[in-house]
């Protein structure tokens, strides 16, 4: 047995000790943790998009306790600065100088809740922060803790006084990740474990800031094979219009598809996904697992099929079966 | 690290899966080919019937054509490795470690800790795959290649019945049993060349065409009231070669050996051994005779200038080759159509007299 098989092995169980953890404090969400965990070790942001009352903000604090990190938190609000996520200059106990009190962004992982409450402005001090891990702020800048991680939450419904997240900053989100009610058997268990409880703040931590940065590097050996590679590309090319390799779908209903960035990002995911599996290359399964939370924020739907009731899902669910029937022709 | 890459496994494995997947891809196209084939012949069968006449193997060629044209590339194409790994692990459910494993024989992977994972990975599963290698080839339905015969065999048989020499060659089998008339059955193009033929051997019967001038119109035998009419206004004198040069007369160039061969016929048809012969047999007989008395007869200038000076013995030459039956082309089934409705004519008015 090589080094790296123990490796596989003992991600595999680390990763699988912390869903158990989450799965027993946000209960049935089976696919939001697996998705959340595969964004966190594939070193991207992530962007929760559910109802008010759904455990949102309860997921991220379970996470990072599961994880061992230090959490950081940003309540948006119109009025919100960027001085008040990034941190800002104060004069000193001794009034003698000025020194950076560093903002809850310098955290491992940073939930941003209700981000499309924050104007532009705010919005786009987080830009620097999810893309280079890092915040300049009076001319200097200020290298952000590693790993390093925005989750993002934001209400669908009640969208007056709010200020939509614009393309370029949803793009730097990994994933965005729709959370569904949950059945009738979960919500029973929900009452037996959190009415009289907040599981979350018992939860105690199952890896280190170390080890999730180990688990995150041994992501990055999981080979990636031509062919998927390919099929990758075209699965992205699928979705521009106006791409020679353009998924009938895509052309009927898709304005804008995917960029160069959503494709790293799925390679990224699928890696991730792969290692998960016990496996040390990706699949094609691994590519169709993870493509929708990559793509569906980074695709925009014709005016005409968004009236007609078209969902961004369900053009994914089309594209995918297109892009299926394209490898399997070439198989 | 010490990675111990057994090439041969896994590379031997994917070249037996690339030999069924290109069998199997042959085949797959091999039904598109049928399809493509029947269709194409269907269309021409098609177009034959309703506007124009194809010969026969002109239609089959291009059938077959389209259809090899469709099959050859697949037939040339190998599939590469890649395609079989992909295969294989599709088939098998390996998850792509043969396609990673053999990216990573060829390098085109950089060498990192899990390539010798995957390498240990893809000789285990070749080696759980190689017993059931044989189900990478999934035999295709052989309902497309049955249901692709129901063209073909509408187009043949829009073919056959549209096929003019079966049309003359029925209406000369109906007029042989029936002893009737059925040129009405029979194409303009043979009604005419009969007509011309007609005109031939009236020359040949001047004499007694002159002396009963009135003998075809007293009659009913004959096939169409045209034919009669030129019969009788043509002149006593004229050549053969002036009625067959007419425009229309539906004779073509290489019929005049058909029509100086007719006094041969004539006088073959004189012997008592022909009694119950089939039409076919005495026109061959006729036409033997023909050959023979070339050398003796003087209607032909250039068979006269060919004769052998005497005391030269020219080496004997071998026999035709006997065969049991030689089919009539349209033209000889009218000859001798023709000359059997004279001869009967004649003996009609002899009997009379």
């Amino acid at each position: 047995m090589t080094d790296f098989t123990k490796t596989v092995e003992t991600v595999g169980r680390d990763i699988g000790a912390v869903h158990d953890a989450l799965s027993r404090v946000i209960v049935g969400q089976d696919d939001l943790l697996r998705y959340l965990l595969i964004a966190i070790f594939a070193g991207g942001h992530v962007l929760l998009e559910g109802l008010p009352g759904l455990g949102k903000t309860h997921l991220a604090k379970a996470l990072a306790a599961a994880l061992g990190v230090r959490l950081g938190r940003v309540q948006c609000t119109p009025d919100l600065l960027p001085a008040d996520i990034t941190g800002s200059d104060v004069l000193s106990a001794d009034a003698k100088s000025v020194e950076f009190r560093p903002g809850p962004v310098f955290a491992n992982l940073v939930l941003v809740d209700e981000i499309n409450r924050a104007t532009p402005r705010t919005q786009a001090a987080l830009l620097e922060a999810m893309q280079e891990f890092q915040v300049t702020y009076g001319g200097t800048a200020y290298e952000l803790p590693t790993p390093f991680w925005i989750v993002a939450t934001q209400n669908p419904i009640e969208l007056e006084g709010t200020f939509p997240l614009p393309e370029a900053q949803l793009d730097r989100f990994l994933f965005k990740i729709d959370i569904g009610y949950p059945s009738a058997d979960s919500l029973e268990e929900l009452l037996d474990t959190s009415l009289d409880s907040e599981p979350a703040d018992e939860l105690e931590a199952l890896l280190t800031t170390q080890r999730v940065q180990e688990i995150v590097n041994a992501t990055r050996e999981v080979l990636v094979s031509e062919a998927v590679r390919k099929g990758a590309i075209r699965l992205i090319l699928g979705t521009q219009p106006d791409s020679e390799f353009a998924a009938v779908s895509a052309k009927e209903h898709v304005r804008y598809g995917a960029s160069p960035r959503a494709l790293q990002a799925l390679i990224r995911a699928a890696r991730v996904r792969a290692l998960f599996s016990g496996r040390v290359q990706v699949d094609f399964d691994d590519l169709r697992a993870v493509a929708t939370p990559v793509l569906s924020h980074r695709m925009l739907l014709k005016t005409v099929s968004e009236l007609d009731g078209i969902t961004i899902d369900s053009v994914i669910r089309t594209l995918l079966g297109e892009w299926q029937d394209g490898l399997g022709q070439t198989r | 690290m010490g990675i111990t890459v057994k090439k041969v496994s896994v590379l031997g494995f994917l070249k037996a899966v690339r030999r069924r997947l290109w069998f199997e891809n042959l085949l797959s196209r091999m039904r598109v080919a049928v399809w493509v084939g029947s269709g194409v012949l269907l269309a021409l069968a098609v177009i034959n019937a309703l506007l124009t006449s194809i010969p026969f193997v002109w239609v089959v060629g291009a059938a077959v054509l389209a259809a090899a044209l469709v099959a050859l590339p697949e037939m040339l194409r190998r599939p590469t490795l890649v395609e079989c790994a992909v295969r294989a692990d599709h088939q098998f459910g390996g998850h792509s470690v043969l396609t990673t494993a053999l990216d990573t024989l060829r390098g085109s992977i950089s060498r990192t800790r899990s390539c010798a994972v995957v390498i240990s990975q893809s000789e285990a599963a070749v080696a759980a795959w190689w017993p059931r290698v044989n189900s990478i080839w999934a035999a295709p339905s052989p309902t497309a290649f049955v249901l692709a015969a129901v063209p073909t065999f509408v187009a043949l048989l829009l073919l056959v019945v549209s096929s003019p020499q079966l049309r003359t060659e029925s209406a000369a089998q109906s007029q042989t049993s029936s002893g009737a008339e059925t040129v009405d059955d029979a194409d303009d193009s043979v009604v005419a060349l009969r007509d011309s033929i007609r005109r031939d051997l009236s020359v040949g019967q001047t004499e007694r065409t002159t002396l009963d001038g009135d003998r075809h119109q007293s009659t009913d035998m004959a096939p169409s009231a045209g034919a009669d009419t030129e019969l009788v206004e043509n002149p006593a004198g004229a050549p053969p070669e002036s009625a067959v040069a007419t425009p229309g007369a539906g004779t073509e160039a290489g019929d005049a050996r058909r029509t100086s061969a007719s006094p041969a016929t004539q006088a073959a048809f004189e012997q008592p051994s022909f009694a119950g012969r089939t039409e076919q047999q005495i026109q061959r007989r006729g036409e033997t005779t023909a050959s023979l008395q070339a050398g003796d007869t003087d209607f032909r200038e250039s068979l006269v200038a060919r004769r052998i000076p005497r005391g030269q013995l020219r080496p004997a030459a071998a026999p035709p080759t006997a065969s049991p039956w030689t089919a009539m082309t349209a033209a000889e089934v009218a000859y001798a159509r023709v000359y059997l409705d004279e001869r009967n004519l004649n003996e009609e008015v002899s009997l009379r007299d």
